[in-house]
C-alpha cells in the first residue's frame, strides 16, 4: 500500500512541477531606445506647417495627434508634448475626399481651437505659414514675414505664439535638450504654388516690392536663425527642403487636361499664360502639348483641377474668381487686360489662355529647382557648421518619386496623390503614416550624430486612424477670427500652411 | 431549428477545442490513451477504443460507459514581424479549452460489439489583440467540431478483429480578423464570418495479435467534407467622420452571408503494442494526418463583399506525421501508471504559417494513472507540450491579392489535463 501511494505521490509532484510550465516571456517585448547614458526630456519643434502637422489642408487635432514632433516626443517617452489643437474640422476645414464621385471636398463645420489653456509655451512651436525670417522675428498675425512682404496678416501666428514673444523665444525659455527645425519650404513654396506669381524670398536682404520694408534674405535669416538654435546647447536636427515639384499638387490636373484633350482628339497645345504676363500687352504666348502636360514639363496646380473643365469653352470664369478674390468689378479687371477675349475657347485661344496662376512654365520649374538648392546649401552649410543632425528631406521625396515609392512596416508609400498614403488631400502636407515615417527619418538622423538609438515610430500603429466621430467635444476658450484664415489652397495667396 | 438548437447547447457545454495536434486536429480523447502519448491504436483495450481503433471493443464485455474531458490550456505568441519591429512581442490572449468526450459500447455476442462515441476531433481557438501587427490576417479564430461516430465490431478470428463505423460531423467556425480599407480612406474594418456546417466520413479498424504478446492495430479515418452555407458575413465600419466615406464603406461591406467548404482531412494510423512482463506493455504508433486536403479556403458571398464575390486564402497545408509512444506499468490489479512521449511533425509549411493557427513541430510528453474501484475505472494524465520555435522567414502570405509578409518567430505551448471515467455495467 506504502508503494502505491508513493508511486501515485510521485506522478501527482512530477504532473504538478511540469504544468508549472508557462510560455517564457522575453526580456524585450518591442526595440527599446538605447541613449547611451544621455537623456531627452524636453524636446521643442520649430518649423512650418509641416512640423504643426497640417494636414489635408488644415490644422485639426486628430491630425495633429500624428504631426511628426508628437510622434517623435512619443517615441521618447516624453508625455509633456502641447500643440495648439483646433477641434473638427480644423482652421483651415480640412479636405476629404468623396468616393462615390472620387472628388475632394471641404468639410463642413467650424474648427476651433481647444488647447489655449495649455501653460505656454507649447512644445510644438511649428507655425502654418512661417517662413525662415519668422522664428526669430514674428510674433503676431500683423507682425510676421507674410505681412511684411506681401501685406497679408496671418493669424496662424496668433494661434501658435499666444502673444508670448517669438517661436525662438519660446522654445529657449524651456531649456529643451532636443530641437528639431524644419523650415525654409514656405520661402519657396509660395511662389511654386501661386504659379510663380508670388515671389520667393530672395536669397541675398531686400526690399519688399509691395510694402517697401527692408527685408533679410534667406541667406541672413537662416544663418540668424541657426546661430541661436545652436546657442540652446541642446542637440539639433534640422530638415531640409523637399523640391516642392514632387508632392502631387503639381502632379494631378496636368495629365487629367492632356487625357482630356486626346480623349476629345483637340490637336492645339494649351495655350496658358507665361511667367507674370498678365495679357495686358498681348496674346499669351505660352503652349503646352500633351507630352508636356504628362510629362511634367510644365505643371498644373491642384487648383487649377477646378477650371480643367472649361478648357475648350468661350468662358469668363477664371475672370470671374479673380475680380471676386481681389475684390473689383470683373469689368474693372478686363479693363487691365485688353488682350483678353472671353469669348474665345479657354484655354485653346492665346487670348483666353490658361492664366499664369495655375501652371508652372519651364523657367518657373527651373528657377523653383535653382532656389529649392540655394537655400539647400545654405541648410546644409549651417548644420555642418554648427554641428547639427540633418534630414536630407529633399532627397527623401526624390527618392520616393524616382525609385516608385518606399516600403514602411511592409506596406508601399507612393507619391500619387490621395492613394499614395504618403500625401494627405491637400496634395502637399502629409498624412499620419507620411509624418511618421518623416519622423522615423529625423530619428535616423537624430541616432546617426548624436550616437544614440530612438527606437523607429512603428508605421503599422498609425494606419487605420481616419478621424472618427467623438462624442464630447472640448470647449472653445478663446475667440478668433477665423473668417481671416484663409482657405489653404487660396489661388493667388499662396496661403500655404 | 433543432440543428441550431443542439448546436447551440453543445456550444454552451463544451465551449470549443483547441489547437493541438498537428493542422488542427485533437487527439486527445481518452485518458489511457494519452497518458500514453496517445500510442493506443494496438491496445486499444478501454471503452475509447471507439475513437482509437474500434476493433479493439470486441474485447470489452456488456454495457461499458465512459465519459471524459480535456482540460487544454495553451500559451502562444509571436515575435515580429520583422519588417516591423523584429523585437515586437505579442501573446495571444489565454483560453481554456475543455474538449469532452462520450463513449458507449455493448458486446451483443461474443464476437459482435456495438458503440458509439462523441467527441470533438478538430479545433482551433486563437485570439491575438485587435490592434495587433497581424491583425489583417487574425484577431480571433474559433473552429469547433462534435462528431457523432457509431461503431461495430466483429471477432473474426480469435486474434483478429476488424471494426467500420459512420461518423456524422457538426461545426462551427467563428473568424475574425480587420480589412485594412487602403490609405485613402485608412482605417480598419472589423470582419467577422460565422458559420455552422454538416459533413459525413466513416472510419475502419482492424486489430490483430500474431502472438501471445504482440498486438498490431491499424485504423483509417476518411475525410470530411463540411459544408457550411449560409453563415454569417458582418462587418463593423467605424463611424468615420467623413460621413461620404462611411456611407461608402458601408455599401461597400453590407452585412451578407457566406457559404465555404472545409475539408478535415483523412488519418491512416498503425499501432504496435508489445507486453514485456504481465505488468509492462509498451506500445508505439505511427500516424498520419491527410493535411493536404487543406489547400485553399474559398468564401463564396451572396453580395459582393468590397466588390468580390468570392474570397480565397491560400492554406497549402501538407499531409503531416506524428510517432507516439507509450509505457504501462501495472502497479497492481488496480493501480497502473503510465507515461507517454509524441512528436508531431507540422501540417502548414513555412511560408503559410498564419496567426490563425500559429502550429508547428512539438514535443510532447505525458504522464498518468489509471485506478480501478470496483466496475469504475478513473484515468487521469498530465500533458505538456512543447512547440519548437518557428520561425518564418520566407513567407508567403497574401492579404487582398497582395503580399503580406508575416515573418517572425511562433513560440508555443499547452499544459493539459484530462480525465475519463469508465464504468463497466
Amino acid at each position: 500500500m506504502k508503494y502505491i501511494r508513493l508511486t501515485f505521490l510521485s506522478v501527482l509532484a512530477l504532473a504538478l512541477v511540469l504544468s508549472g510550465c508557462k510560455l517564457e516571456e522575453p526580456a524585450v517585448k518591442k526595440t527599446e531606445n538605447n541613449l547611451n547614458g544621455q537623456s531627452i526630456t524636453k524636446y521643442v519643434a520649430l518649423g512650418n506647417s509641416l512640423t504643426a502637422g497640417v494636414q489635408s489642408g488644415g490644422l485639426m487635432e486628430d491630425f495633429q495627434y500624428y504631426s511628426f514632433p508628437a510622434q517623435l516626443a512619443r517615441q521618447l517617452g516624453i508625455q509633456e508634448f502641447g500643440q495648439p489643437t483646433v477641434s473638427y474640422p480644423g482652421i483651415p476645414n480640412i479636405y476629404e475626399l468623396d468616393p462615390f464621385t472620387n472628388s475632394i471636398f471641404q468639410a463642413q463645420g467650424t474648427g476651433a481651437p481647444n488647447n489655449t489653456t495649455y501653460p505656454k509655451p507649447y512644445q510644438n512651436l511649428g507655425i502654418p505659414t512661417a517662413t525662415t525670417w519668422d522664428l526669430l522675428n514674428a510674433t503676431s498675425s500683423t507682425t510676421n514675414f507674410r505681412y511684411y512682404f506681401f501685406g497679408e496678416d496671418n493669424p496662424a501666428v496668433d494661434l501658435v505664439l499666444r502673444g508670448q514673444g517669438t517661436a525662438f523665444d519660446q522654445a529657449a525659455a524651456q531649456k529643451p535638450d532636443l530641437v528639431t527645425l524644419w523650415i525654409g519650404n514656405n520661402d519657396i513654396l509660395g511662389y511654386a504654388t501661386s504659379g510663380g506669381l508670388k515671389p520667393p524670398t530672395p536669397i541675398q536682404d531686400f526690399t519688399s516690392p509691395v510694402t517697401g520694408v527692408q527685408l533679410q534674405g534667406f541667406q541672413s535669416a537662416y544663418m540668424a536663425l541657426a546661430g541661436k538654435v545652436a546657442s540652446l546647447k541642446a542637440k539639433v536636427a534640422v530638415a531640409n527642403i523637399p523640391d516642392v515639384t514632387v508632392p502631387p499638387f503639381f502632379k494631378v490636373v496636368g495629365p487629367k487636361i492632356a487625357a482630356a484633350l486626346k480623349a476629345a482628339n483637340i490637336p492645339y497645345p494649351l495655350a496658358y499664360q507665361k511667367g507674370t504676363d498678365s495679357l495686358t500687352t498681348g496674346p499669351a504666348t505660352g503652349q503646352a502639348t500633351q507630352d508636356d502636360l504628362n510629362n511634367f514639363n510644365v505643371l498644373v496646380t491642384l487648383v487649377g483641377g477646378s477650371y480643367a473643365a472649361d478648357i475648350g469653352k468661350p468662358t469668363g470664369h477664371w475672370y470671374r474668381d479673380l475680380a471676386a478674390m481681389k475684390g473689383v468689378p470683373v469689368s474693372a479687371l478686363l479693363a487691365t487686360m485688353p488682350a483678353v477675349d472671353t469669348t474665345q475657347a479657354f484655354g485653346l485661344h492665346p487670348q483666353n489662355p490658361w492664366p499664369s496662376a495655375l501652371i508652372l512654365d519651364p523657367t518657373e520649374i527651373a528657377t523653383i529647382k535653382q532656389v529649392t538648392a540655394a537655400y539647400n546649401q545654405i541648410i546644409a552649410a549651417a548644420a555642418n557648421q554648427y554641428g547639427f543632425a540633418l534630414f536630407d528631406a529633399n532627397k527623401f521625396l526624390l527618392d520616393v518619386l524616382n525609385n516608385g515609392g518606399l516600403m514602411a512596416d511592409g506596406f508601399l508609400f507612393t507619391a500619387d496623390f490621395a492613394t499614395g498614403g504618403l500625401f494627405s488631400f491637400d496634395g502637399i502636407h502629409l498624412t499620419n503614416a507620411g509624418y511618421g515615417i518623416v519622423a522615423n527619418k529625423f530619428i535616423d538622423a537624430i541616432n546617426a550624430k548624436y550616437g544614440i538609438s530612438i527606437a523607429h515610430v512603428n508605421i503599422r500603429n498609425v494606419l487605420g486612424h481616419a478621424p472618427v466621430l467623438k462624442k464630447a467635444s472640448r470647449p472653445n476658450l478663446k475667440n478668433y477670427n477665423l473668417e481671416k484664415m484663409a482657405s489653404v489652397i487660396d489661388m493667388l495667396g499662396g496661403r500655404f500652411w | 431549428m433543432h440543428k441550431k438548437l443542439l448546436m447551440l447547447l453543445f456550444t454552451v457545454l463544451l465551449s470549443g477545442s483547441m489547437v493541438y495536434g498537428s493542422g488542427f486536429s485533437i487527439y486527445e480523447q481518452g485518458a489511457k490513451a494519452t497518458a500514453m502519448g496517445g500510442a493506443f491504436i494496438a491496445m486499444s483495450n478501454d471503452v475509447t477504443a471507439v475513437f482509437y481503433n474500434p476493433a479493439g471493443m470486441t474485447s470489452l464485455k456488456g454495457l461499458q460507459l465512459g465519459l471524459g474531458a480535456t482540460i487544454i490550456m495553451p500559451e502562444f505568441s509571436f515575435t515580429g514581424p520583422t519588417n516591423v519591429d523584429p523585437n515586437l512581442y505579442t501573446e495571444a490572449k489565454k483560453h481554456i479549452f475543455p474538449p469532452a468526450h462520450f463513449y458507449i459500447t455493448y458486446g451483443i455476442t461474443d464476437r459482435l460489439t456495438a458503440g458509439f462515441g462523441f467527441y470533438s476531433m478538430f479545433g482551433l481557438g486563437s485570439d491575438w489583440p485587435r490592434d495587433w501587427p497581424g491583425r489583417v490576417l487574425a484577431t480571433k479564430s474559433d473552429v469547433q467540431t462534435f462528431s457523432f461516430n457509431p461503431v461495430i465490431a466483429y471477432k473474426v478470428l480469435d486474434n483478429l478483429s476488424v471494426a467500420a463505423g459512420f461518423t456524422y460531423m457538426i461545426g462551427s467556425v467563428d473568424l475574425q480578423k480587420s480589412i485594412y480599407t487602403g490609405f485613402a480612406a485608412d482605417t480598419y474594418v472589423e470582419s467577422e464570418l460565422k458559420a455552422s456546417g454538416t459533413g459525413y466520413g466513416f472510419n475502419v479498424g482492424l486489430q490483430y495479435k500474431p502472438m501471445e504478446k504482440l498486438t498490431v492495430g491499424a485504423v483509417y479515418r476518411h475525410n470530411v467534407l463540411m459544408k457550411f452555407d449560409d453563415g454569417d458575413a458582418t462587418f463593423e465600419i467605424p463611424q468615420l467622420r467623413n460621413q461620404k466615406m462611411y456611407q461608402y464603406l458601408q455599401a461597400a461591406f453590407p452585412n451578407t452571408k457566406g457559404s465555404s467548404e472545409l475539408n478535415f482531412p483523412n488519418e491512416i494510423g498503425l499501432g504496435i503494442a508489445y507486453a514485456f512482463t504481465e505488468q509492462l506493455t509498451a506500445e508505439f504508433d505511427f500516424m498520419q494526418l491527410g493535411w493536404s486536403s487543406y489547400d485553399v479556403l474559398k468564401i463564396k458571398f451572396k453580395e459582393p463583399v468590397a466588390g468580390q464575390t468570392e474570397s480565397e486564402a491560400v492554406k497549402n497545408y501538407e499531409d503531416s506525421y506524428s510517432l507516439r509512444f507509450g509505457l504501462e506499468y501495472k502497479v497492481n490489479e488496480n493501480l497502473a501508471v503510465r507515461a507517454g512521449y509524441l512528436r508531431d511533425n507540422h501540417a502548414v509549411p513555412d511560408e503559410y504559417v498564419e496567426p490563425t493557427l500559429p502550429e508547428g513541430d512539438r514535443n510532447l510528453y505525458s504522464v498518468g494513472l489509471g485506478y480501478k474501484l470496483g466496475k469504475v475505472t478513473f484515468d487521469a494524465y498530465y500533458m505538456l507540450l512543447l512547440q519548437d520555435d518557428r520561425t518564418i522567414k520566407d513567407s508567403k502570405l497574401e492579404v487582398n491579392g497582395q503580399p503580406f509578409p508575416f515573418n517572425g518567430t511562433y513560440k508555443g505551448m499547452a499544459n493539459m489535463f484530462g480525465l475519463t471515467m469508465g464504468i463497466s455495467l
